[in-house]
């Protein structure tokens, strides 16, 4: 094979060793008919940091952070390399300590956010319950707290907000409310999958700019995965191109764009150029 | 800061706003409007079908041979006497009025009495009735149980020997009638291992543990094959909601995998099972009436099936409308269950 499939890591500039919150080092997935998903990916993020995953549709980004969140699909494991959060080996959780991670130590939101949130319960409901089983709250201080963190991202009439059903909410209002579940425990670190996938370009905006807000605000790290070259450039640090279950290039998202030493890479940035986003925010950002 | 967004461009976000107007009025998703709809349907239906089924019962009795002359005097039964007695019974009325008086008569609890025995048909149901009750209701009481755990065991072991040994079990289960079962768990467990007594009944005032005794074995014959059938519904039902991404998104914020299929998954995948449920209750009440004659238990399927034998009509026809009631209650109660259980988005319907 050619220098194009390895890997042109300038190294991750913002970490440095110890610091980091994430480490995953030569990570291995594999279906159960023992294809490799993912082979030997690593990365580092550091508190309070942000690192972008891109890469076409089927490179294995789900499945990567679905290992920091410790929920492959059925029967698809992780075979090989570490997942280390916090100085915790997450390879080696059970189920119950795993129950102590999610939500109040990582969070995370998807892409169709209607479908994560339960369709016969109200979304209030689906929120203090968090507060309330993992967060101790009592009946009245959860209700408060849950409109208190809806007002914070932005939604209005929370009240009434919180006694809708998924089904009577928009795309943009339901990645709000999963947003508000993510980190109402406080996480440190926040994953969000093609969570703005399907969001039209305004909302796609203001939603990116929420997790920067909140990442800021909260001083919790992203990790942030898209398809779309656009919507990862716009607010990370480090970027990571993935390509078929390897990371083709990975360094400081602006050098990554500026100066793309990966063919693949090259690609997407010419695509990116030419169709995305970006002519639309630099716009929202003159009118400014 | 604590604002993120704000006013102004959460204004110019129209599809995050435009909802809010929509959805002002909650009352069509509310679960309270959707148990109303389903009592108002179940009542719009329990009312028919209670005429109808008192109407045809009653015709069949006023419009076949039995006469509580000839029933009950016999073949010395002089034309005098068959009239005298006739016209007692108010069998000499035209059809509408016997069938009217005998609808305002049972608005009243009064259901008539025995041509032979004279005793108030109300009393001997209200007599008959906690026997019968009490094998359904605990028939019901395992099914729930044993195919509520079945089900959610099999579910949570998706693929693996536990689901695999209870699918084929209850599979076999649903094959064997409740007569079969009923004469296999006699020969088992009351005269190969002698724990339970053959048959017979006991009120629960001699003791609850006597009572529990001789309903245990007519309860499981009758239970199981609800049990089997409510295991398979809900594991497949379950199965399909453990892959629902809101599964996927009640495990990300760390809920307790208990919680998260009991209160997330169940919720939504208990729909079918339930729904099985009301479609045994019939078949429960309507199985006790082979059940007792197995166990040789006093119920109302017992007191039916003499007084069916005898020609005793008013015993017949009350009984057949205490069924019929018990019937309609209970499907009107799974009805409101399943009402309430509804994914919001299809209760607007
Ligand atoms: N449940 C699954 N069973 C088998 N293969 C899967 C499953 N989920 C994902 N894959 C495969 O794993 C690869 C990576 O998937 P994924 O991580 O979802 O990619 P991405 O998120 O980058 O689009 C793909 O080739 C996909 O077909
Ligand atoms: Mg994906």
């Amino acid at each position: 094979m050619s220098a194009d499939t390895g890997t042109h890591d300038r190294g991750p500039a913002a970490v440095t060793a110890g610091e980091a919150l994430v480490q995953v080092d030569a990570l291995r997935i594999e279906a159960p008919d023992g294809r490799e998903l993912v082979s030997g990916v690593s990365f580092e993020l550091a508190r309070g940091g942000s690192l972008g995953i891109v890469g076409e549709s089927g490179s294995g980004k789900t499945l990567t952070t679905r290992s920091l969140l410790g929920l492959l699909p059925h029967g698809i494991s992780v075979t090989g390399g570490s997942v280390v959060f916090d100085g915790m080996d997450l390879r080696a959780l059970r189920r119950t300590q795993w129950e102590q991670v999610r939500g109040s130590r990582i969070g995370a939101v998807f892409q169709d956010p209607a479908s994560y949130l339960n369709p016969s319960i109200a979304v209030g409901k689906q929120l203090t319950e968090v507060l309330r089983v993992r967060g101790g709250l009592s009946r009245s201080a959860a209700r408060e707290r849950a409109a208190e963190l809806l007002g914070s991202l932005g939604l209005h009439q929370v009240d009434l907000v919180l006694t809708q059903y998924p089904h009577e909410l928009s795309g943009g209002m339901l990645q709000r409310v999963l947003l508000a579940i993510a980190i109402c425990l406080g996480p440190e670190l926040l994953i969000a999958d093609e969570a703005t996938t399907a969001l039209d370009v305004t909302v796609q905006a203001d939603v990116l700019d929420l997790f920067e807000t909140v990442r800021v605000r909260e001083g919790l790290a992203l990790v942030l995965v898209s398809h779309d070259l656009a919507v990862v450039s716009r607010s990370t640090e480090n970027l990571l191109v993935m390509r078929d279950g390897v990371v083709v290039e990975a360094g400081p998202t602006a050098q990554v764009l500026a100066d793309p030493r990966h063919p693949y890479t090259r690609l997407l940035v010419e695509h990116h150029d030419a169709y995305s986003l970006a002519g639309y925010l630099e716009k929202e950002t003159a009118d400014v | 800061m604590t604002a993120v967004a704000t006013p102004e461009v959460q204004a110019a976000d129209e599809e995050v706003l435009a909802p809010l107007d929509e959805v002002a009025d909650l009352a069509p998703h509310s679960p309270a409007r959707g148990v109303l709809i389903a009592l108002g349907r179940g009542l719009a239906i329990a009312v028919p079908v209670l005429f109808l089924t008192t109407l045809i019962t009653f015709a069949l009795g006023a419009f076949s041979d039995q006469d509580p002359a000839a029933a009950v005097l016999g073949e010395v039964a002089t034309p005098a006497d068959v009239e005298r007695m006739r016209h007692e019974f108010g069998l000499d009325r035209p059809f509408h009025e016997q069938y009217g008086s005998w609808v305002w008569n049972a608005l009243h609890g009064d259901l008539g009495a025995s041509w032979f025995t004279n005793i108030p048909v109300a009393d001997s149901i209200a007599e008959r009735l906690p026997v019968s009750l009490s094998v359904a209701g605990l028939a019901l009481g395992i099914a729930v149980v044993l195919g509520g755990c079945g089900g959610i065991v099999a579910a949570l072991n998706r693929g693996r020997f536990v689901d695999r040994a209870i699918t084929a079990v209850a599979a076999a289960i649903t094959t064997v009638p409740a007569f079969v079962a009923g004469i296999g768990l006699i020969i088992v467990f009351a005269v190969l291992i002698p724990v339970f007594p053959t048959g017979g009944y006991v009120p629960i005032s001699a003791g609850i543990g006597l009572w529990a005794s001789f309903l245990v074995l007519p309860a499981f014959a009758l239970g199981l094959d609800a049990s089997a059938d409510l295991a398979r519904q809900l594991r497949t039902g379950l199965v399909s909601a453990l892959d629902e991404n809101y599964v996927l998104g009640a495990q990300v914020r760390g809920l307790p995998w208990r919680r998260v299929v009991l209160v997330h998954a169940l919720r939504n995948g208990a729909a079918p099972a339930i729904a099985v449920i009301g479609l045994h209750i019939p078949r429960l009440v309507g199985g006790a009436v082979i059940t007792e004659a197995v166990f040789q238990m006093p119920g109302l399927g017992q007191l039916t099936r003499d007084a069916a034998l005898r020609g005793d009509v008013p015993v017949i026809q009350g009984s057949l409308l205490v069924a019929v009631l018990l019937v309609l209650v209970s499907s009107l109660v799974v009805n409101v269950v399943l009402a309430r259980l509804l994914p919001a988005s299809e209760r607007a319907a």
